[in-house]
């Protein structure tokens, strides 16, 4: 009788401790209900379960506040790419033949994958427009060609690239014909660059300078084609 | 030797710092890395609990926030938005590891099998406050499995809002709430562990060093 | 009877239906006709233009007001503006109707507060800034741009279009193909600049700590240099030449620099070097010049 008694009331008991612990979850760090304080003033496991949970926290809460020294590699490998980003004011550390610049696109094979995807886009476009226009386009550059495949891709790069500038203007419908002929007159502009550009390197292989140059009027070449293209698709406005 | 433009850093402030980064100041950056960086450090450590890791991490945080900086135009503060930053380079590294790829709701956790807390009746507890050791919570922590890890080094420890956890790690309020007392509890079965132990080591040293000198 | 109705019904339907023509449409005036809008901001308000084609004009005052003015000779274009919060966008829009380029001409008189964020993107026409500080950003195909007095962050994209900075401080940044670049007596503090086969002339003083990087592919690259001026200089021409008036002493700053085997390259510090300069070329000139 007593042992039945006393297992009704831990019963009792833990269903109320369900309940209370059901309560702590969804107030979080909130103030109790009237109920839920009345079970904590009566049950000592719950007062206890209390305690600890807020130790836990306060324990955390100073752990939030602790600063820990950081390595100071971290630092230097840290501006070491904020330089080579361009992010900083700086000079780039001399290093003759390779002036640094803005036309590391070969170096930074994300940007050369951006600017093929630009490329990429002005096909899609002109796919899309015309219909009948097919540009097979495939990535080259989408990730950096190891040095004997260089020259190759290279080729297919320059082929590409040229037959969507050439396809793609006549393409779009701009309605100011001032600058439609601005953007062929540039275009060819820059497929003259590339083509002086691509002479250089043949020539003379190991001039990165004239290799940054190369890639430097690709990257021009996209930013044209996308000018284009925006401009056609909003009708010369947005 | 390299050449930079760069302002002496000196006694500048936050507010001057940001604003001669966002020029590309070299000392300007390095100054708001040194205000901040052990803070974003302290946080990618505790979340991915490996320290090569969280420098890449610190690294990766800070340099996002330099790329960024031009962008920040003071609607919130400063640290609320690297600390949101830093907290999103973690999140997007740990979900790219197979471990993290497990949903939020599923954990390893053996006692996740039953949906209600779990109690054991009759089970002595033990009380914590004033017992916590930091090494010990910390210890724990690495412990967890990475679901109440992640919320609970957000919540407890970073001081973010259910909120603002839901959004970052796209779970719901109530789910973030349930995953942090999950940890809670958790934690305290580690740490009442580490003290039954210590408890136990204590009680064994105090036995041989009376059978020694007896 | 029933013949009348309908006639009426129909007049009335289409009084009806030309009111909410012009409801819906955006404001649109007669040819030649000048609109003027005016809108109330706060501090450092940011002002958007979208054209095609005309004049845009930039001015400051003090009031903290933008003023937008227009005029389209055709009447076959309108012009949308919106005020949100602390934002002012002016759009050049067709007025429905067959139209060509020239149609869409619209000149705007935009008067903004002296700080202000200006954003301006249009084809052709010019644009003229004056007396603005702030950050701003243009973009256009033909349009030129002449830049006076404006103190900032200026991000500057043109087709063929040129640049015309004069007395233009803070953080410059242009990129054309065609287009020619000037910056005339500048307090910049950094200068990223680059034309393919456009001109740059840079007739100013650098700013101790200033970085001033100036490229292009053929054209003329033109620095002049008074002999009070102190800066490193790094010159490389790969086809071109490098011609030189000023007495270089060997770069103090940086390790020594190994003349390259391609094309014409220049290293030196002028006097004790506490700007940087950059000049490079694929096959233009690059000429450093004594200012008389």
């Amino acid at each position: 009788m007593k042992f039945r008694r006393k297992w009704k009331a831990m019963k009792m008991m833990n269903m109320e401790c369900d309940q209370f612990e059901r309560i702590l979850e969804q107030q979080d760090n909130g103030p109790l209900p009237a109920p839920a304080l009345a079970h904590l003033e009566a049950c000592e496991t719950c007062r206890i379960l209390s305690a600890d949970l807020g130790a836990i926290r306060d324990a955390a809460l100073e752990l939030g506040a602790e600063e820990l020294p950081v390595p100071e590699r971290v630092w230097i490998s840290l501006r070491q790419q904020l330089n080579a980003e361009g992010i900083l004011a700086v000079e780039r550390p001399p290093v003759p033949e390779v002036p640094a610049g803005w036309w590391a696109v070969f170096q930074r094979p994300a940007l050369a994958g951006a600017f093929l995807s630009l490329l990429l886009a002005a096909a899609a476009m002109v796919g899309y427009q015309s219909g009948s226009v097919q540009i097979a386009m495939h990535s080259p550059l989408a990730s950096p060609p190891a040095g004997n495949t260089f020259l190759s891709a290279e080729k297919e790069f320059k082929e590409e690239s040229l037959a969507i500038g050439n396809v793609l203007i006549p393409q779009l419908q701009i309605r100011d014909a001032a600058v439609t002929d601005s953007l062929r007159r540039n275009l060819g502009v820059v497929d003259h660059f590339i083509a002086m550009c691509e002479n250089s390197v043949r020539e003379q292989p190991d001039n990165e300078m004239a290799r940054e140059y190369l890639y430097g009027a690709y990257e021009q070449k996209a930013e044209l084609l996308a000018t284009a293209m925006n401009r056609s698709v909003t009708g010369g406005l947005q | 030797m390299t050449r930079t433009r760069q302002t002496d850093t000196g006694e500048m402030t936050e507010a001057e710092a940001i604003r001669l980064a966002q020029q590309g100041d070299a000392g300007a950056f390095e100054r708001i890395y040194r205000l901040h960086s052990r803070r974003v450090y302290a946080l990618c450590l505790r979340m991915v609990g490996n320290t090569a890791e969280a420098e890449d991490l610190t690294q990766d945080a800070f340099l996002q926030l330099f790329r960024k900086i031009a962008t920040f135009r003071g609607e919130s503060a400063f640290s609320t938005w690297l600390h949101r930053l830093a907290v999103n380079v973690v999140l997007m590294k740990l979900r790219k590891k197979t471990l993290s790829e497990t949903p939020l709701d599923e954990t390893n956790d053996p006692d996740d099998e039953n949906s209600g807390p779990r109690r054991e009746l009759g089970a002595p507890d033990l009380l914590l406050s004033g017992s916590i050791d930091r090494v010990h919570l910390q210890r724990a922590i690495d412990q967890l499995p990475p679901g109440y890890k992640q919320v609970f080094v957000l919540h407890d420890i970073q001081g973010f809002e259910h909120n603002e956890i839901a959004g970052l790690m796209n779970c719901s309020i109530g789910n973030s709430k349930s995953q942090l007392h999950k940890a809670r509890m958790r934690l305290r079965e580690l740490l009442q562990e580490t003290l039954r132990s210590q408890a136990r080591q204590d009680r064994q040293a105090a036995k041989s060093e009376a059978s020694g000198s007896g | 009877m029933n013949a009348s109705c309908n006639v009426v019904k129909a007049g009335a339907l289409g009084l009806i239906m030309a009111g909410l023509v012009l409801i819906a449409s955006p404001a649109s005036a007669s040819p030649g006709d000048r609109v003027e809008k005016h809108f109330a901001v706060q501090s450092k308000p940011k002002i958007t233009v979208r054209s095609s084609n005309g004049r845009i004009q930039v001015k400051a005052w003090t009031k903290n007001e933008v003023m937008v003015a227009w005029t389209n000779r055709s009447g076959k274009s309108a012009v949308d503006t919106e005020e949100a919060g602390n934002r002012v966008e002016i759009t050049t829009q067709e007025a429905g109707g067959k139209i060509s380029a020239e149609d869409l001409k619209t000149d705007f008189e935009i008067t903004v507060p002296v700080e202000s964020e200006l954003h301006v993107r249009t084809d052709s026409g010019n644009v003229t800034v004056e007396s603005v500080h702030g950050d701003m950003t243009f973009d256009t195909v033909g349009a030129n741009l002449q830049l006076t007095d404006v103190n900032g962050y200026v991000m500057a994209k043109t087709i063929d279009g040129s640049l015309v900075c004069t007395r233009c401080s803070g953080k410059l940044e242009a990129n054309s193909i065609s287009g020619n670049m000037q910056m005339i007596d500048p307090s910049l503090d950094s200068l990223r600049v680059q034309t393919s086969s456009g001109n740059i002339l840079f007739d100013g003083s650098f700013l101790s700590r200033g970085i001033y990087i100036m490229k292009n592919f053929s054209g003329t690259i033109e620095v002049h240099f008074a002999s009070s001026d102190s800066f490193d200089v790094r010159a490389t021409s790969l086809k071109g030449d490098v011609i030189n008036q000023a007495s270089f002493k060997p770069d103090t700053h940086g390790s020594p620099h190994a003349e390259s085997k391609f094309g014409h390259s220049l290293f030196g510090t002028m006097n004790d070097g506490h700007a940087k300069v950059e000049l490079t070329s694929f096959s233009g000139t690059i000429k450093i010049l004594k200012r008389d």
